[in-house]
């Protein structure tokens, strides 16, 4: 089973993905590992959880508050689907997503259980990547990064 | 690359509010600043270490590290405090903090252990072990192409959320010393009381 941080990941890149397809966007991967986007097409969107800087629920409690830092990368082919791409992420995940409890067998995904909320709690960064680098590889030439501060409410 | 924006208000009961804002502008404000400057000075010693504690290969000649540090830009309304500016960092800067493919035409070279050099044809290493690289310039030897992108190394992040951290820290530990307490936020425009100073913190400033 996945614990909270993957788990986390996996949630974000089933929902991204998911809502990709519905509002009709095309060809785009979704990627949790930083090296993978290279080895594919653009555009690619990759997923990590960055830290998990809990806290106590309250004085004396065992209970934690969870939160976890996330930043998502954008690489895309042009500046205006750069830009597009991240106001759609934007508004779409502001609102908060499902949180998935996973189970995973033989390597691959054989459940997953609702278990809970994950709230954005507050944008952090939301900026072009490699403003001032020239002649960069195609991937790094129209990269956003968004990265959250969320908290997952757990049923 | 990041900005970091504090203010910090001050209240006062029972004082004449313009003889109160005088004694801050005389000597409260003053040490504000050694010790703002105290915590900029520890954060260019924190992103120094997150990039010391990155390097994977030998031979590192420590430019990045060493060209980082802290200029105070301003002290008019508020403290403006710069952190490594673009000019003096080597061009690589923001591929390491950022992640990605360092541009290809820069890397003329040769790994050490290889024979690049001795003209024997046979090509160097490809410096999968870590072996150090040595590089020429780009007039000789062989150029470089990566094969993996560098993974963020979030030298600049990381350092800010640490940053707000402390900055909030030195805050508390100052209204404790003049005997005040604080709050830290927007500013409540429209009261006399209320004193706010803007503190800015810049990263990868140009310039």
């Amino acid at each position: 089973m996945y614990r909270l941080s993957r788990n986390v990941e996996a949630s974000l890149i089933d929902y991204i993905t998911t809502q990709l397809t519905t509002d009709g966007w095309v060809g785009i991967r979704t990627e949790k590992s930083f090296a993978e986007v290279y080895k594919g097409t653009l555009p690619c969107i990759c997923v990590n959880v960055l830290s998990r800087p809990d806290i106590r629920r309250e004085i004396g409690s065992d209970a934690l508050s969870k939160f976890v830092n996330i930043e998502i990368r954008i690489f895309t082919k042009s500046d205006g689907m750069r830009l597009d791409l991240a106001d759609w992420m934007v508004e779409h995940l502001m609102t908060g997503i499902n949180y998935y409890e996973y189970t995973i067998v033989s390597g691959v995904v054989d459940t997953k259980v609702l278990k809970g909320r994950l709230n954005f709690l507050e944008i952090v960064t939301n900026r072009k990547e490699l403003r001032v680098t020239d002649n960069v590889a195609k991937e790094d030439r129209y990269r956003q990064l968004i990265s959250f501060r969320c908290r997952v409410a757990t049923t | 690359m990041a900005d970091g924006n504090f203010e910090i208000k001050i209240r006062t009961k029972g004082k004449n509010p313009e003889l109160w804002m005088r004694e801050i502008e005389k000597s409260i404000y003053p040490e504000m600043q050694d010790r703002l400057l105290d915590v900029a000075e520890k954060t260019v010693e924190r992103m120094r270490n997150i990039i010391q504690e990155s390097i994977k290969r030998l031979g590192n000649t420590g430019t990045l590290q060493n060209s980082i540090n802290v200029d105070l830009l301003s002290t008019t309304a508020g403290v403006h405090i710069g952190i490594g500016r673009i000019s003096e960092l080597p061009g690589y800067w923001e591929i390491i903090n950022d992640g990605g493919i360092n541009p290809p035409h820069t890397n003329r070279g040769f790994f050490a252990g290889g024979l690049g050099l001795s003209g024997e044809g046979i090509p160097p290493m490809a410096g999968g072990g870590g072996e150090e690289w040595i590089h020429t310039g780009s007039n000789a030897n062989f150029l470089m192409i990566p094969q993996k992108p560098i993974t963020a190394v979030g030298y600049v992040n990381t350092s800010a959320d640490e940053l707000h951290i402390h900055i909030d820290k030195a805050i508390r530990e100052f209204m404790k010393s003049v005997g005040r307490s604080s709050t830290t936020g927007k500013s409540m425009f429209g009261s006399t009381y209320v004193k706010a100073w803007g503190t800015r913190v810049h990263f990868g400033q140009r310039g």
